[in-house]
């Protein structure tokens, strides 16, 4: 066996990309090894829990007080490129092909260093992104493309099928396990926070067996074990979906009984997130909302997921069926929601030190992480968290918040270029406006699915070149005519201060619940989603037409139902290319109606921007798994009746009436958000009633 | 037309231009010397391996030029080798080095990948047993690494 030289040995490592454990393994062979392991092992860290990451925040600030305690030498490093290979006999490799990796391994030094300094190094150097979610160390999924999924996990979407402009190679025809398998990936890393909540109180112990599946899925290497994956990636979309439901549900229960809490109904600790259920458990309405949408779900799904898999439907179906007849909540029956893990709690100090340390940070996933603030001891420089004994007396006791954390990520790490925030409960406009102040060289936010970022607030911040001599990038916040009091809102919390963005062109950002409601609901939770947005020079700063908002409203739409419709695949990248056009010219509109007709809604939608608009807020209310509109779920009789069913749907409507009248005196409490979610619930009322005149009238009064 | 190829003890090879074109090495060289008949030398390279190398653009002297991927996708998958370049693979490892140093970028990212695949699920002894390497920590330092990269570990 020959000595692999230094280059060859990090491209080697670098095919070991994602197996932590493998890249533990080689750093620990030799010395040589160790060098070249270790900037593979920390470029992209994973971590398997919370413990783990403390470990590697400690690691990292280990190594820099070292450096800094010891007078740095001046370290005599042979070169790479030694004199040799310069000269004109070919006589040593040439490095060239490998030179960029070596660069980056060693730090853009030229200078590999010496041995025996070199486990001093700086480890916070290395790395380039760090992934908090909570997602399976050494899982690797496939995009429907076929390649592997770039580091950026959360986004499970391979780079490039998701850069705008590049179709995906999109083979049609006998690809729709494949191409499924995709989607499941995609859907469930962000969907993963919202499920959890109700296995908190349930089970703990699910970790392994999620570990194992994925662990299976990294080695699978034939077409079968391929497509049993992908069904089982199905079947964990379609539960966590259902648990989306079941939580949507539990908020809204939260805004009915009490408005104040609102906003603190979504806590980071798993014993208020208990609380939150059992919310719900009290009230009759959402329970029966609760359950139906689980029922109407559980039908609605497997028709489009497992187009060719209908074995698949009895066991799904059952399952849900129970949860329908048990109808204690749709709460316990997400007890089969295995799939989705408990979110990582990170202090906010251990965010801050890892920014200190990590100057070339690339990306950050916080995908469903929880973030609990944490308390400096401004004597000794300590964070509460880090120290052993607990709360410590006679120290100034300075409170640290996310938004610092915030901060130190926009002043330690640069580079800082893609942040996932998907599934957040700490994640309101602040910290999104924070980040985007903060970190000036930010491209793309992803903050979907974060609850509190709910309703108007949430709607759509386009980030927009501002006309071209100010230069500035205006923040337009996407708004329509029947949201005043949301845009009042908006307004005095200053969300729409300029944002400036280093590097123009690309920019950022979005999520939005285009629905527009202050809780999560059903089928609109479908709509929290997030695009591209380019920015171009030129355009309108502000729109104001009716017309442009609607469009921009559209974008989201667009997107969600090209991903979740999973057929296909390159209306991913369709839609992110139409999102480019921010302005509201006719022609805009054109395209985001030829794309909603060709992905989702066959059908004739108006080109007049005023009566597009009218059609877009009815397109809102499309289911979008199966593209109906939400009133069909009176229809749910026709996959057989239930126990439970008729109780429930008694109940719901005689808690409708009184929570209809309970949330209208709270919103005369001026709280726009919970005046939404009454009338939505009214909405949802009418549709467990079946009445079919009243579904209509509340979908008009909801939109209108 | 044929190029001649020697190696480093002196064997001579006569290989397709459009063969030896797959490496880059040899085809800026050409490029360099333009048209001539000299042979061109790879001190380098051994005529055992010189043969595997040859035998590998053979077999892959109709595939497309590869494109430089522009996406940095750390996580290239070690387990998309070819079956032919499997096996091909298994019969020496020297074959790496003389891929980098012909600069043949797909064999030796075909390499890489192979001896990815030796490393993965061994412990560091079985490495150091497999690649024939000399364990050159001393105690202390492999306590550090240990506890250095603790994180990392799955559970």
């Amino acid at each position: 066996m020959p000595v692999l030289p230094t280059e060859l040995l990090i491209k080697v490592f670098g095919c070991l990309g994602g197996c932590q454990a493998d890249l533990c393994s080689a750093a620990l062979v030799s010395i040589e090894w160790n060098l070249c392991a270790t900037g593979q092992l920390y470029r992209y860290p994973e971590f398997a829990n919370t413990i783990h990451w403390a470990m590697f925040v400690q690691t990292l600030c280990k190594n820099k007080e070292d450096e800094l305690r010891r007078p740095t030498s001046r370290r005599n490093r042979p070169p790479i490129f030694s004199p040799s290979c310069l000269l004109p006999h070919f006589g040593d490799h040439p490095p060239i092909l490998l030179a960029p990796e070596q660069m980056a391994n060693f730090g853009a030094r030229t200078h590999q260093p010496r041995k025996r300094d070199r486990l001093d190094r700086n480890l916070g150097e290395y790395v380039r992104g760090v992934d908090l979610s909570r997602k399976a160390i050494g899982a690797s999924r496939l995009c429907p493309c076929g390649r592997p999924y770039g580091p950026p996990v959360a986004m499970k979407e391979c780079s490039v099928c998701v850069r705008p402009g590049k179709a995906p190679p999109s083979k049609t025809a006998g690809n729709t396990q494949k191409s499924n398998s995709g989607v499941g990936g995609s859907n469930g890393q962000s969907d993963q926070g919202v499920t959890f909540i109700f296995e908190d109180g349930v089970t703990d112990d699910d970790d392994e067996e999620i570990e194992d599946g994925d662990m299976n899925s990294l080695d699978c290497l034939n077409a079968h074990h391929d497509r049993r994956n992908g069904l089982t990636n199905n079947r964990q979309v379609l539960r966590r979906i259902t648990g989306a439901r079941a939580n949507s549900a539990a908020s809204t229960a939260a805004t009915t009984t009490s408005s104040s809490s609102t906003g603190a109904s979504v806590t980071t600790t798993p014993s208020s997130t208990t609380m939150t259920a059992a919310a719900a458990a009290t009230s009759p309405v959402t329970m029966a909302r609760s359950r139906r949408m689980v029922s109407g779900r559980s039908w609605g799904e497997p028709v489009l997921f497992f187009p060719d898999e209908s074995s698949q439907l009895p066991s799904n179906d059952t399952f849900s069926l129970q949860g329908g007849a048990g109808n204690r909540g749709a709460v316990s029956v997400d007890k089969d929601a295995i799939s989705t893990r408990k979110p990582m709690t990170i202090t906010v100090s251990s965010l801050i030190q890892m920014a200190r340390h990590c100057p070339n940070l690339e990306w950050l996933c916080l995908a469903s992480t929880a973030l609990a603030d944490d308390t400096l001891y401004l004597e000794t420089g300590d964070y509460m968290s880090t120290l052993q004994p607990g709360p410590r007396s006679g120290l100034t006791n300075v409170q640290v918040t996310v938004m610092e954390g915030i901060g130190a990520l926009g002043q330690s790490c640069p580079n800082l270029g893609r942040v996932w925030l998907v599934g957040c409960d700490w994640v309101t406009h602040r910290e999104v406006l924070a980040l985007t102040k903060s970190c000036r060289r930010l491209q793309m936010m992803d903050v979907r699915h974060c609850p509190r970022l709910e309703g108007r607030l949430s709607r759509l911040y386009t980030v927009m070149e501002g006309p071209v001599n100010d230069g500035i990038e205006a923040v337009n916040q996407a708004k329509d005519s029947d949201t005043e009091v949301g845009k009042d809102i908006v307004l005095n919390e200053k969300v729409a201060t300029p944002l400036q963005f280093e590097t123009a062109p690309t920019t950022v950002l979005l999520g939005a619940n285009v629905s527009g409601r202050g809780v999560r609901d059903g089928a609109m939770d479908d709509l929290f989603y997030f695009v591209y947005v380019t920015a171009f020079v030129g355009s309108s700063g502000t729109s104001s037409t009716p017309a442009g908002t609607a469009t921009a409203t559209a974008l989201p739409t667009t997107t969600t139902t090209a991903t979740s419709s999973s057929t296909t695949t390159s209306t991913t990248t369709t839609a992110a290319a139409a999102s480019t056009s921010t302005t509201l010219s006719p022609q805009a509109v054109n395209d985001i109606l030829s794309l909603l007709s060709s992905v989702a809604l066959a059908r004739e939608a108006p080109t007049d921007s005023l009566a597009f608009r009218e059609w877009f807020k009815a397109v809102q209310d499309f289911d979008l798994v199966s593209y109906e509109p939400l009133k069909r779920w009176k229809f749910r009789s026709l996959i057989g009746c239930r126990p439970g069913e008729q109780l429930n749907s008694g109940t719901g409507g005689s808690g409708g009436i009184s929570s209809g009248s309970s949330s209208s005196s709270s919103s005369s409490n001026s709280s726009s958000s919970n005046s939404n979610s009454s009338s939505n619930l009214q909405q949802y009322v009418a549709y467990d009633t079946d009445s079919d005149s009243g579904d209509g009238d509340g979908t008009e009064e909801d939109l209108i | 037309m044929t190029v001649i190829l020697v190696s480093s003890d002196n064997q001579d090879f006569k290989v397709d231009k459009e063969v030896a074109e797959r490496s880059i090495l040899i085809k800026n060289m050409l490029e360099d010397v333009g048209e001539s008949d000299s042979p061109i030398p790879l001190p380098n390279v051994t005529a055992a391996v010189l043969t595997k190398v040859i035998e590998y653009c053979e077999h892959h002297r109709n595939d497309p030029v590869q494109v430089p991927e522009e996406t940095d996708d750390p996580r290239k998958r070690s387990n998309d080798i070819e079956e032919w370049d499997m096996k091909f693979m298994q019969v020496d490892h020297e074959i790496i080095l003389a891929a980098n140093y012909l600069d043949i970028k797909p064999l030796l990212d075909v390499g890489c990948k192979t001896v990815a695949n030796i490393i993965k699920g061994k412990t560091p002894e079985e490495i150091r047993k497999a690649f024939n390497i000399v364990n050159d920590f001393t105690p202390e330092e492999e306590a550090q690494i240990k506890k250095e990269n603790e994180w990392a570990e799955d559970r």
